[in-house]
């Protein structure tokens, strides 16, 4: 077991061509990071932003870290979880032998997911807004 | 005699407390005031640096550990009143903001280091600094979320936030700022060092950066 000054943090999120939503997510890490004890971290993404995982990792490593945790930044198992994100892992651990990576499961099954539902679901009443006619995507 | 005005003030950790004032002077970063007040009948004076670096708006920061006092008039004012306040004094400046640098403050000792830090990175985006940001716990790391922002705009900027006690929450550098001179040094002899915070700290950092090759010249330090 490493030193806990030894351990890093990558939230692996999808990317996207939007920049404000990559800074949403750059966000949310930073307060996770800091929530969770864990100052050296990074923000990765699948494709359409930088750094990818491989990079977060190295840059990590580089700075002393010898045990990742990647926590996926995605709802559900899916694709990118069960196959892209397994092979990125193999990779990661193929270039850097002398670290430990290991990866959460998605947000889904999160005891905690229900209250956000439900507590975005109260806030509309609260703040006495309908919802729009046009918000379920019809 | 200058005075501030309270702007606003916010808990910071939890212990120190910050603090924002507007200012009728201006002040180059890493200089302290003096401010004063009648308590208990008695005129009273302290010693504070200022957090912030130089403003358009003369707005001036703090960090204060609010003890005794001093500490309790100042948690008990409202925003509009006014403090008597000193010129702006020290001698700790930003010799270079071009150069690289590293930074080591441990509890409030971040005041006149985040001034300084603030002004050579709104100085130069691409500036090569490192900041050892010390404290007895991580909920006492003053700033943090601020610092750690620091690194999405300016990437030639590494933080490393240590805490000095066994803290089961924290997952990250443990040890006074002074157990990582090394590390934040990593060999190089071309840095100008800043640093702040009690006199032991600052004592042992002067001998840590000499034997890591940082003559006194380049060193900058306020004892507090």
């Amino acid at each position: 077991m490493p030193g806990r000054g030894n351990i890093g943090l990558v939230v692996f999120a999808h990317g996207s061509r939007v920049t404000a939503a990559n800074d949403a997510v750059r966000a949310v890490a930073r307060e996770a990071s800091l929530r969770a004890g864990m100052p050296s971290y990074r923000t990765a993404f699948l494709e359409l932003s930088a750094p990818t995982l491989a990079e977060a990792v190295s840059q990590l490593a580089a700075e002393g870290i010898r045990h990742v945790l990647v926590t996926p930044y995605f709802l559900t198992m899916g694709r990118h979880l069960t196959e892209d994100l397994p092979r990125l892992l193999a990779d990661v651990r193929s270039e850097h032998p002398g670290l430990t990576v290991e990866a959460s499961p998605p947000l889904d099954g999160h005891p905690d997911l229900a209250g956000i539902l439900a507590s975005r679901a109260r806030a509309m009443l609260r703040s006495g807004e309908e919802p729009p006619a046009d918000a379920f995507g019809r | 005699m200058p005075t501030l005005r309270l702007i606003e003030s916010r808990a910071l950790t939890g212990r120190a407390r910050h603090f924002s004032f507007e200012a009728s002077f201006t002040h180059e970063a890493g200089q302290y005031v003096a401010l004063s007040a009648e308590i208990n009948g008695n005129p009273t004076r302290r010693y504070f640096s200022i957090a912030s670096p130089p403003r358009p708006d003369l707005r001036v920061e703090f960090c204060i550990h609010p003890a005794g006092d001093f500490g309790n008039y100042l948690c008990a004012l409202q925003p509009g009143d006014e403090v008597e306040c000193s010129k702006p004094a020290g001698k700790m400046r930003l010799a270079d903001p071009g150069r690289a640098a590293v930074y080591f403050a441990a509890g409030t000792g971040i005041a006149p280091i985040r001034a300084i830090l603030l002004a050579q990175l709104a100085a130069n985006v691409e500036a090569d600094a490192t900041l050892v940001l010390g404290a007895r716990t991580a909920d006492e790391l003053a700033y943090l979320r601020e610092f750690d922002a620091l690194r999405d705009r300016h990437p030639r900027f590494r933080l490393m936030p240590t805490v000095s006690r066994d803290d089961p929450g924290w997952n990250g550098r443990q040890g006074r700022v002074t157990f990582h001179v090394d590390e934040a040094t990593g060999g190089r002899h071309d840095l100008d060092a800043y640093f702040c915070g009690p006199p032991e700290m600052v004592t042992d950092l002067r001998d840590r950066l000499a034997a890591a090759g940082i003559p006194d010249e380049r060193q900058c330090f306020e004892r507090y």
